[in-house]
Order: structure tokens, then sequence, then C-alpha cells
């Protein structure tokens, strides 16, 4: 029987971002979401398509980015990376910005490009050209067993060597990343 | 040259571009593709500024192609087309 | 362990059910009529022809305040399960939408501002996309597993997908899957915005084709391992024998001039199938119409198949969105049943791009192979394989 085994674990929370186990050094304001350009500029990403992305999408990307910063991802093979999302409010925060522009009439195509809670996974692959499977299930909330048992799934079915991923949440003040990252041994 | 001033703090603002300054885009600098590296999302972006701002209505984003070239192309554009 | 399809249920705009839906297919009618709602009047549409109030009828909830994509969604899932009172058969039911509750939360939206906040957010949030999948499971039976999915237009093509895994890894033995969306004025007035919906009817494939129209409906396949048609007494109409999910990697919205994505999810679904492409007698491609899908899609088939019969029945339905890859599922099980390869609707020039031309009108042949595809914005690209039992 082959294990499988999560070798990454981030959290991303108003309370600040924990990296397998330790806390990062980054303090990040949870008032606004400015912390996510600090963070960037932190990070030192040169990536300017990050601006035009909404706040789950940058979530979602700046997790992958702290990712890429401890674990070498660059010998993955990037047709079997997968990616494996969760939350309970799909892409509510961005709906309704995409609502009231519809109401007020002012409809803009970059914020609906956003409507979307899969467009987070697309904008990790497109960052990292990784052409992998990419599922986004809806929870009430994040069971890691759960999605552990989802991203096993995927591995023994021989559909991937890595599955990153795990619970991206964001509705307007409240945000949530739980990420993992889980590989065949 | 007011108006192509006015142009790229829209574009800034409404594109996101948020490492630019005005003074980083050149007035012929391609916007899309290799220039700029603005996407067709930005272009229909640009079509709704172009509705919103200065009254001017693009119905098929092909059209946009040569007339959003660049900041210069856009502005003359606009000249020409404003109500 | 293989995945055999025994019952299907499908509502579109050209049927509410699976009889109807044969019949305009057969008879090369397509459902896109002027959009009834909204301010949109001007626009084609996929509409499913019945009010809420019918549906509420037809399954039997009259007093339900349901979100009409539930409506569509239990329609057809009640078509596709009967029930199964075994209980030591292990059920799932995955469900893929992307619209959700949204025709409830734009009356929400409607609504006064002090009203709203007395709803409070979670109201919306519950109207959303887990909630329709409860909903529909609960008035079926009780099921073992019970997902939902939202990976935009292949959602329900990947809930197929995901239910085919988990009978093939012994996780569950039936499950019904697929998927269900409404038209909305969100997503009429988004599609609109990106400049990406036509003025006219959809013309997939057309050289001249000037982009989408949306739709609405549902599709469900009931799927079975051998140990679950031995209880419940069904038979095995087809099977799925090949499935692949890939990502496009390319751009949020648009498709890769090449067609990277599809191109890999048709070549890993006839690796995993076991098919050499020519053994493929019709493709129900995603064929949206829009300019950027149908030349990528095309580029893609090219690029696999040396010819294949093949076409978009879009012009049919329109762009159900999410549910679009759970209604082809079942136009591509009715290819097999009924041996005929289903026509490109509305298409006057050929993209001539391509070298393989779509088809011209329905074609009766022998058929043992069907590969369907969806994709998705996000670049979310999904191909499954249907092989006559």
């Amino acid at each position: 029987m082959t294990n499988f085994e999560i070798t990454y674990q981030l959290s991303i929370d108003p309370n600040g971002i924990v990296r397998n186990g330790t806390p990062y050094d980054f303090k990040l304001n949870p008032d606004t979401y400015a912390w996510m350009a600090e963070l960037y500029r932190h990070l030192k990403i040169e990536y300017p398509k990050f601006h035009k992305m909404d706040h789950l999408c940058k979530l979602a990307f700046l997790g992958v980015e702290l990712l890429k910063e401890s674990v070498d991802c660059t010998s993955f093979d990037k047709d079997r990376v997968a990616l494996v999302f969760e939350n309970s409010y799909a892409s509510l925060d961005t709906d309704q910005k995409h609502q009231k522009n519809v109401q007020s009439q002012k409809t803009s195509p970059a914020v609906f490009v956003y409507t979307l809670p899969n467009i987070l996974m697309g904008e990790i692959a497109i960052r990292n050209q990784w052409y992998g499977e990419n599922l986004f299930v809806l929870n009430d909330e994040f069971d890691v067993e759960g999605w552990k048992q989802t991203a096993t799934t995927l591995l023994k079915a021989n559909k991937a060597d890595v599955i990153i991923g795990g619970w991206a949440e964001v509705l307007d003040q409240h945000f949530d990343l739980r990420l993992h990252m889980i590989q065949r041994r | 040259m007011e108006l192509i001033e006015e142009l790229k703090e829209k574009l800034i603002e409404q594109l996101n571009l948020e490492e630019m300054k005005p003074a980083d885009i050149a007035n012929d600098a391609p916007l899309f593709g290799e220039g700029l590296g603005l996407d067709s999302i930005d272009a229909l972006e640009i079509i709704v500024l172009l509705d919103s701002h200065y009254g001017i209505n693009v119905s098929n984003p092909e059209e946009g192609k040569e007339i959003f070239y660049s900041v210069e192309t856009l502005a003359n554009f606009i000249t020409k087309h404003r109500s | 362990m293989k995945v055999f399809i025994t019952a299907t249920g499908v509502n579109s705009a050209i049927g509410t059910n699976v009889n109807e839906c044969l019949l305009a297919l057969t008879q090369e009618r397509s459902g896109l009529g002027s959009c009834d709602i909204f301010d949109y009047k001007s626009l084609h549409v996929g509409r499913v022809n019945q009010s809420n109030d019918e549906l509420r009828e037809r399954i039997g909830l009259p007093n339900e305040n349901w979100p009409r994509t539930a409506l569509l969604g239990l329609l057809a899932a009640q078509e596709a399960f009967k029930g199964n009172s075994d209980s030591s058969v292990r059920k799932g039911f995955i469900n893929g939408t992307t619209t959700g509750g949204m025709d409830l939360t734009e009356q929400h939206y409607g609504r006064p501002e002090e009203a709203r906040k007395a709803d409070g957010w979670k109201v919306v949030a519950t109207h959303d996309l887990g909630v329709v999948t409860a909903l529909i499971a609960q008035q079926l039976s009780s099921f073992d597993y019970i997902n939902t999915i939202s990976t935009a237009c292949s959602s329900s093509a990947n809930s197929i997908m995901l239910g085919a895994r988990m009978i093939r890894n012994g996780s569950l033995d039936q499950v019904l899957a697929g998927g269900c969306d409404a038209l909305t004025s969100f997503t009429i007035n988004g599609f609109k915005s990106l400049m990406i919906y036509a003025n006219d009817v959809c013309r997939p494939f057309d050289q001249h084709r000037l982009g989408l129209n949306l739709g609405e409906g549902a599709g469900y396949l009931l799927l079975e391992n051998e140990k679950s048609l031995a209880s419940s007494g069904n038979t095995a109409l087809a099977e799925l024998t090949g499935w692949a999910n890939t990502n496009d990697a390319f751009h949020q919205t648009g498709t890769s001039e090449e067609g990277t994505g599809a191109k890999l999810a048709m070549i890993r679904a006839l690796e995993k199938s076991g098919l050499a492409a020519e053994k493929i007698d019709y493709l129900n491609a995603h064929g949206t119409a829009t300019n950027n899908n149908d030349k990528s899609e095309m580029a893609a088939i090219d690029a696999v198949f040396d010819h294949v019969d093949f076409s978009s029945t879009k012009g049919f339905t329109g762009h159900a969105l999410g549910a679009s890859g759970g209604i082809e599922a079942v136009f591509s099980m009715l290819s097999l049943q009924y041996q005929q390869a289903w026509v490109n609707k509305n298409l006057n020039e050929s993209l001539n791009e391509g070298k393989i031309d779509p088809l011209g009108s329905d074609l009766p042949k022998k058929i043992n192979h069907v590969m369907s595809n969806s994709f998705g914005f996000g670049g979310n690209s999904t191909s499954l394989i249907f092989t006559k039992n």
C-alpha cells in the first residue's frame, strides 16, 4: 500500500500566518486587505497580474507562493500537479460586487471573471504552468481528513504526483486559508 | 497632451496596474502583449472606460486592436469620437 | 471495476425529460428563443419551457421556495434515480453547479436594505451551491456521500468523473452524478460584459459565429458497479470508460490558441479508456460558439483526430454553464442508444481553420464510443468517454 502524507501545511487568517506549525514572520493587519500587497512585496514577487485578482485568488495565490519559498516545486512534473480546493461561500465575496455593478448598470468584466471559485486554481495554474487536474468542492466547513481523502483518491488513481489545496475562503473581512500539500512517498 | 496624461492615470486605476506610474507608460509603447502586458479582459475594461468616461461606444472588441495599440492611438481615437 | 451507466435524466431548452430531448434532437429542432426575462428581450436564450410553479408541481413540492436551479436539478435527478432500498449498496450524489441559488439571491438583493440586513449573509450563502445539492439529495434518498463541485462550465462533467473514480476505487457502488444551472440576470450580464454573448442565435464552429447564448437545465447519469446492478436490477446502457481533467494554464477566461488543456484532456481520456482516437464514433464538443473557444477546441480536435464526426449541441440548448456537461453526457448516451450522431445546429459556413467539419445533419451510424468535452473558465478542461455495453 502506497503511503500518502501531508508534507506541508500553511494557514493564513486574521491571526497571522503559520507555516508547518511555526509562525511566519510577517505582521498582517486584518482590518483591510492592504496586507496582501504588502506580503506580495515582502515575498519579492514580480507578477503584475496579481493586482488584478480578487481577494480570494490573492489569498490562495500568496499561500502557494509561500509554499514555493520553502518547498522546491521546480522539480514537479507540471502535468502532474493537481489542485483540490474547497470552501463554503464559493465566490460570494466577488459575486456581491458583480451584483452591485449589475444593479447600477456598470458591469465590469474584470469583476465578473472572478465570480467562480475555481478561478483561484486557474490563477495558480497559469502562474506555475501546472496542467494537472483541478477540483473545487463546496463544503460547510473544512475537514482536513475529508480533503485528504479526496486528494488521495486522485493520487491512487495515478492522476498526479502532488496535490496542493485545502480550504480557501474570503467573505468581506473574513479570510481563511488552510493550504496543504500531499505527495506520493 | 492633457488627455494622454489623464488616460494614463485612468488606465492605472481601472486596470489595477499597481506597480506603474504614469511616467512609466511611454505614449507610443504597446499596451498589449510585450508592452504593458494587458490582456483581453483589460481590453474589455478599456471599452467600459471609453463608454463611461467619454461616451464612446465600441461594440466589437476586434475593432479595439488598433485603437488600443498605445496610449497615443487611444487618445487620438477619443479626440476624434468624443461627443 | 467497471462503471456502468444505467439511467439518465435531463431537461434543457429542447425538452423537460429524456424523451422530449431525444425527439428534438432527431427532428433537429432547436430550443433557442427570445429572452423572456430581465431587460434583454433582444437576446436569445435556451430556457427550459416550464415556469417555477410548473416545475414545483412536477417534482411534487408545490409549496417550496427553492431556487430554480434546484427545481430543474430535482426534476432531472428524479428521472435518473428511482431509489435503492439495499442499504449495503453505498450510494453517492455528486452535483455540479455554478449559479446555485443565484435567482433567489438576485431577489434578495432586490429587497430594501433593511430587509437585506435582517436576512444576513448566511442566507445568501445557503442559497448557494452546496445547498442546492442538499435540497435535491434529501428528496431522493439517504446518500452515504454527497458532494458539490463548482469548476465553471465543466462542473457536471467533473461530477461524473469523480463519481466514476469513486466507483472505480471501491469507495461507492452507485452514484448519481451530473449537474444543474438556471438562467440568471447575473450571468447574462456577466457574459455580455465579456462581449461574448451573441446578438443572434449562437453558431458553434461557424466561420461567422458571434458568441454564445446562455441556456439552462440539468442532466444526470446513474453510475453503478456490478454489485449495485445485482441489487438494483437495472440494465447497463453503457459504460463510462474514459475520463480526464486538465488545466489549460493560459488565461482566466480565454483558452490558449492551440487548445493545450483541451488536447491534453482528450488524449488522457483516450489513454484511460485504452482506445485509439479513430475509435471515437462521435464527439460531442464543448463548442460554445465564442470566437475563442471554438478556435482553440478546433485546433485541439485537429491535433488529436485525423477525422471524427463531431458537433456542438449548444445550437439546440444554448450554453447551460455548469449543467452543460451533464446535459451533453445524456445526449452522448442517446447517441449510443439510438445510434445517431447529432447535427451541429445553425452552421452556415464551417470554421475552415479545422481540417474536420462539424456535422451538417443528424447522422445515423454505428456508434460504439462517444466522447464528450466540457471546458470551463479557469482553464478547467474535461473529456469523458462513453462506450456501448
